[in-house]
């Protein structure tokens, strides 16, 4: 019995022992708030720090801060000069001719030189990872004098300037020195393995320690050129492999301060509900579709695909895309997005009209049959499956079957290599790489790139390809617009996708910190990272 | 003895080398382009094709096996698709971590399991036995991240009594790393308040984790001392006048030990696997979660590293536990041999 006696002690004593250390932990917390201007980042996925690597979210906002550019997009698109102060292009739109900034120095100090930007261009070009697809076309890069760089194209590819907000320039002398033995001669592994985890950039910040599962620190760098926002934060946590559960509990306690990852309604709901916690929007330049399957039965007949897309209830949709008050989605009119190069705000919207959809499939060659369509959506995201019950009950107004099922996502990147594997229907996002919008018709509807999920409408013509490849030679604006627009029309008539609507993904934040892209739909960045540019950002603490 | 180790190691062997070659298959017959995935849909055919060459995707299934096989005994497992680090350093960053919450949790599951069973066993069909019982019922009936949340509301964020997330408070650098588990390298570097602080962030992870398997070791330990009481030899022992503690856990619980040790280490690796949750709960930055992204992703070189490892560390645990079964039932030993 005296044994029992003294566990009991033992326990009473060990739980008060870890209650006071507890007490401890948690004093230490307001006590950080007031050090510095530390932004804590919830990230929903990983970061890989390597410029020329990444196609992903996270990899691009590292990508935006540690590294610069010859030119960077503003809010809205626009080009603006960086590391590049002019430049010129040919008549035949195959040399640009770049003049570099003086004075503009790496995180290590050496000065950065047209010999840095012809070596991130032949690192990328050479190691064909990321967005090195944008620069296929780069005949030659030179080096004509230390502050001038000349890029000879095989072709004329207008999207060349948009591109380069993708070309990180990296600094020669510490990838060399650091480079390891590997398959790319005398460029051994080309630094693949020393910027897996380090920085080698001029940005606006410098990697203080970077875990690509765990989480990337980064310090403010005073000396860039370009400058910062007033009360910009000195010192970056980006944390990667965040759940919304853990933000949900994380961020009324302060320790996340901005999010970047999937937030489900109920958490929307919840985060605005906190004192101090407000919910921005990150406008997507792109769309979300159900992709129709153009050569598959009975979708083959555009009559049928027509009726689909005026059967759908795009008013209950955008009623679904309704969260706390806050829109995570805007209608769209066609195949091209709002706020770049060939949208066109005078075509009207798609709505639901029955009459219009059954007399279409009356005029089909498959009308008074019984029609049966596979409907696939993402497993991973819960919202697409509201989406596909909603088209199901639409289409059974018209005596259309809908079967739904879900798939992972490597199963779809399999499906959507054959038009045979692909299904009728598969709800598929799409968006745009660089600011230019051939960055993302060109892999949708440009017959050379189809077998990927962006093309499962299967829908590729001559038209459609001469069109596209148009608008790659032409470098005056106002003529490659009206080759969009034009294009648009075209592609709108064939009915590959019910275009539904084009994505915000909202991000939640802590009033103490002001992100301009998130708060003003006028100072969004179009592209993918855009509006988690630190340096652009302030925050008091 | 030697005998009964070398047939256990060599059993051992013949799993691990059965484990490479199904989850390499595995891995390869799971639908998806690895490389298309990796690079995202808008790379070019030529892209693909470079990295598919690089990866070695397009050698025959035996090459590529005897590149995998003679790598894996080096501890190299190639590149991960999706962090682009060796998976050998990925595996080696992320190893300890889930090994301190699987050692914190299966001590917490042992302990408190086997307490809880001797207790409720002792005092059967009392108060605390019915105490246990419903206790026992609710760790098995709700999964391990339920738990996980609940705690987490009410000990982490109304409370406020312990840390919510992570494995260190992020004010503090981590201790010097010797073995890679915080609460040990800190206390060998003498940092006496990052060894608390790190204690105080593995408590509710390594409880939820523990508490379903803590259920069923309580339940089985239970049943079966209960079953060791009710033998001849027990009531021979208080016949002789034995005090209740030595009755209780010398002759009653040795024999109810057994199957509760075989069932230990089971749960003990399978703590590995069933710690994804608690880790994506509590952003604790495990290797089981970086398996379960590998396999969402498809990277092929993570998967097949993760298991291996994890079938490693499973043919080890089960050895230990034979062996230490082997010396508490020389007839297990004799069988054997």
């Amino acid at each position: 019995m005296s044994d029992i006696n003294l566990s009991r002690r033992q326990l009473l004593g060990t739980t008060a022992a870890f209650g006071l250390a507890a007490g401890f932990g948690m004093s230490a917390v307001p006590a950080l708030a007031q050090q510095k201007r530390v932004l804590r980042l919830a990230d929903g996925n990983i970061g890989q720090a390597d410029p020329h690597k990444p196609v992903d979210f996270p990899g691009s906002i590292l990508m935006f801060n540690l590294y610069d550019f010859l030119v960077r997009p503003l809010p809205g698109g626009e080009l603006q000069p960086s590391l590049a102060e002019s430049w010129t292009i040919s008549d035949d739109g195959k040399t640009y001719t770049f003049k570099l900034r003086d004075g503009v120095k790496f995180h290590d100090g050496t000065p950065l030189t047209a010999d840095d930007v012809v070596f991130s261009a032949n690192r990328m070009t050479t190691m064909k990872r990321g967005y090195a697809y944008l620069f296929s076309d780069i005949g030659k890069v030179e080096a004509t004098a230390p502050n001038t760089v000349v890029f000879t194209l095989k072709r004329p590819f207008a999207p060349f300037l948009a591109a380069l907000v993708r070309l990180a320039v990296v600094n020669k002398a510490l990838v060399m020195a650091n480079k390891k033995d590997g398959t790319f001669g005398e460029f051994g592994d080309y630094g693949e393995a020393f910027l897996g985890g380090a920085d080698a950039g001029s940005g606006p910040y410098k990697i203080v320690s970077h875990n690509p599962q765990v989480e990337t620190v980064m310090e403010i760098n005073k000396d860039y050129f370009g400058g910062s926002a007033e009360n910009a934060p000195e010192m970056i946590r980006s944390k990667f492999g965040v759940e919304a559960v853990a933000v949900r509990q994380l961020m009324p306690r302060r320790e996340i301060d901005l999010t970047r990852l999937p937030l489900p309604p109920e958490i929307v709901a919840a985060l605005s509900r906190s004192p101090g916690i407000s919910v921005g929007s990150d406008m997507k330049p792109g769309i979300f579709h159900f992709k129709l399957n153009t050569q598959k039965a009975p979708l083959d007949d555009v009559n049928v695909r027509k009726a689909i897309a005026l059967a759908f209830d795009y008013d209950q949709l955008y009623g679904l895309l309704e969260v706390a008050g806050h829109k995570q989605g805007l209608p769209i009119r066609g195949p091209i997005p709002a706020g770049v190069i060939g949208y066109d705000p005078d075509v009207p919207l798609i709505k639901r009209d029955v009459e219009a959809a059954k007399a279409a499939l009356a005029a089909s060659k498959y009308a008074g049959q019984d029609l049966s369509l596979d409907l696939v959506w993402f497993k991973s995201v819960a919202l697409q499956e509201k989406f596909a019950l909603l088209l199901q009950a639409n289409l059974s107004e018209l005596g259309i079957k809908v079967n739904i099922n879900s798939a992972p996502w490597p199963q779809i990147v399999e499906m959507a290599t054959k038009p045979e594997s692909s299904p009728h229907i598969c709800s598929v996002a799409t968006s745009l790489s660089t600011t230019d919008v051939d960055s993302m018709l060109w892999g949708e509807y440009h017959s050379s790139a189809a077998g990927t999920y962006l093309s499962m409408h299967w829908l590729h013509t001559p038209d459609i390809d001469a069109m596209l490849e148009k608008t790659r030679t032409v470098t005056d604006r106002h003529e490659r617009e009206n080759i969009y627009k034009e294009l648009a029309g075209v592609i709108r008539e064939q009915y590959p996708s019910v275009y539904l609507y084009q994505p915000i993904d909202l991000a939640a934040y802590q009033n103490y910190l002001r992100v301009p892209g998130l708060v003003d739909p006028k100072q969004s960045v179009p592209i993918m990272a855009g509006n988690y540019r630190y340096d652009r950002m302030s925050m008091t603490t | 003895m030697i005998r009964f180790l070398s047939y256990r190691l060599l059993s051992g062997l013949i799993v691990i080398v059965g484990v490479s070659i199904l989850i390499f298959l595995l891995a390869r017959v799971i639908p998806g382009d690895p490389a298309r995935l990796a690079l995202g849909p808008e790379a070019s055919n030529e892209q693909v094709e470079a990295m598919r060459q690089q990866m070695g995707f397009d050698r025959p299934l035996v090459e590529q096996y005897a590149r995998f096989i003679t790598g894996a005994v080096q501890f190299d497992f190639g590149r991960s698709l999706y962090t682009d680090q060796p998976v050998s350093s990925d595996i080696a960053a992320g190893f300890p971590a889930t090994l301190e919450l699987v050692l914190y949790s299966g001590l917490s599951m042992t302990i408190l399991g086997v307490g809880l069973g001797i207790a409720s066993a002792h005092y059967k069909d009392r108060w605390l036995d019915n105490a246990a019982r419903l206790f026992s019922l609710l760790g098995v009936a709700l999964p391990n991240f339920v738990w996980a949340l609940l705690m987490m509301i009410v000990l982490a964020f109304w409370y406020q009594w312990l840390p919510l997330s992570g494995r260190l408070s992020e004010w503090l650098t981590p201790p010097p790393h010797v073995t890679g588990l915080y609460t040990l390298d800190a206390l060998i570097a003498g940092q006496w308040g990052a060894a608390l602080d790190a204690l105080l962030h593995i408590i509710l992870p390594a409880f939820a984790l523990s508490l379903s398997g803590m259920a069923q070791i309580s339940r089985l330990t239970r049943t079966n001392m209960v079953d060791s009481y009710d033998r001849p030899y027990v009531e021979f022992a208080r016949a002789y006048g034995l005090s209740e503690a030595s009755v209780a856990f010398k002759w009653a619980l040795r024999p109810a030990l057994i199957p509760t040790l075989m069932i230990l280490g089971m749960q003990i690796v399978a703590l590995l696997g069933n710690a994804f949750l608690v880790e994506t709960i509590f952003m604790w930055p495990g290797l089981a979660k970086y398996g379960v992204n590998a396999i969402v992703r498809k990277d092929l070189n993570a998967v097949v590293g993760v298991v291996m490892v994890i079938s490693f560390f499973f043919v080890l645990v089960n050895m230990i536990v034979d062996t230490v079964v082997s010396f508490i039932d020389p007839k297990i030993r004799l069988k054997s041999s």
